[in-house]
């Protein structure tokens, strides 16, 4: 399955109900698109952009196949600047994926990463299983998945995308953060002060959802 | 074994100097570093020395441990820290003084539950 994931920021005054419509056109008009879900980011904490866009295909070439269609579309609205200020957008292939059970509605919650270009393949491994074994050991992750990014745009250069599901807010806001997995062991990576320190810069969004990413 | 919330988290910095440099490294540690920490709500627990006594041509290592009391107030350090990158500035120093180092986190093993338990 390859992915293309969105975080959008409005411009101010942008019509959104318009500009949501006429995005989600774009996806469901073109069959080589098998999922297309766009939802307000949540207020909470830091979650970064307005809205967040998750569009799914069989594979890269029908991802390519859409953006050489409705796809010039998508980009033309995105381009708008009455429109949209500001895009964080990554492509990938589905990276190692969990599950403890689907859910059917909750809270999707995404970070991109972008990792030092000088970190090392080892480092990089060690980094995506312990990310993945974030979903073993912390209750509220019910659904998970570490993807390597092939195609990122805007802050980044984006190399990695964390996502997870949760039940509800507090699973992400409070067990994700307070579990020691977290701050005790995976931080290490974040962290400037550490000197296994690889990451370079992260955007994190999140979002309600009611069909699942995974 | 702490109420939750209230378990003491450890920092541990283990600085491995330069050779005949532990005493300086030490020095500007405390100098510039300490300060920083503290006013982001760390603790000062323990300064440690192996072995005890100030090698001339070979390493000395330092083991400096930190405490706050909770996850929380270990991610309101983090969150002060970020406000104040200056912190960077004291690794980029230090850095000549140091052959390496490693900052890990622990905990008591009697609030390894309580901790898990989020």
């Amino acid at each position: 399955m390859y992915r293309i994931t969105k975080i959008l920021t409005l411009s101010e005054g942008a019509d959104t109900a318009a500009l949501i419509h006429d995005l989600a056109a774009t996806a469901g008009n073109n069959r080589q698109v098998l999922g297309s879900a766009l939802a307000p980011t949540l207020p909470e904490a830091s979650a970064a952009g307005d809205y967040i866009w998750r569009l799914h295909f069989a594979n890269e070439a029908g991802a390519r196949g859409w953006a050489l269609a409705d796809g010039l579309e998508a980009n033309a609205i995105m381009n708008d600047p009455a429109r949209v200020r500001q895009v964080d957008s990554v492509g990938y292939m589905s990276g190692r994926t969990g599950s403890k059970q689907t859910l059917s509605r909750g809270v999707y919650r995404l970070l991109m990463i972008s990792l030092n270009e000088a970190a090392n393949a080892a480092d990089v491994a060690q980094f995506e299983y312990e990310t993945y074994e974030m979903g073993l050991y912390i209750p509220s992750i019910v659904q998970w998945r570490i993807s390597r990014v092939s195609d990122g745009s805007s802050a980044g250069p984006w190399t990695h995308i964390w996502e997870q599901e949760y039940r509800d807010p507090d699973g992400l806001l409070k067990t994700y953060m307070l579990h020691p997995h977290h701050w005790g062991w995976i931080n290490r990576w974040y962290d400037p002060e550490c000197a296994e320190h690889i990451v370079h810069n992260v955007c994190q969004s999140f979002c309600l959802f009611d069909n699942s990413a995974f | 074994m702490s109420e939750p919330g209230q378990e003491n988290i450890f920092y541990l910095d283990h600085l491995v100097a330069q050779p005949g440099r532990a005493e300086e490294l030490l020095r500007f540690y405390m100098s510039d570093y300490v300060p920083q920490a503290k006013g982001r709500g760390l603790s000062l627990v323990h300064r440690w020395v192996t072995p005890p006594l100030w090698l001339r041509e070979q390493s000395n290592e330092l083991f400096v441990i930190w405490s706050v009391e909770g996850a929380q107030a270990w991610w309101d350090a983090a969150r002060h820290r970020r406000a104040d990158p200056s912190f960077l500035g004291f690794w980029k120093e230090a850095q000549p003084m140091i052959l390496s180092r490693r900052r890990l986190f622990l905990s008591d093993v009697d609030d390894v539950s309580s901790l898990n338990h989020v």
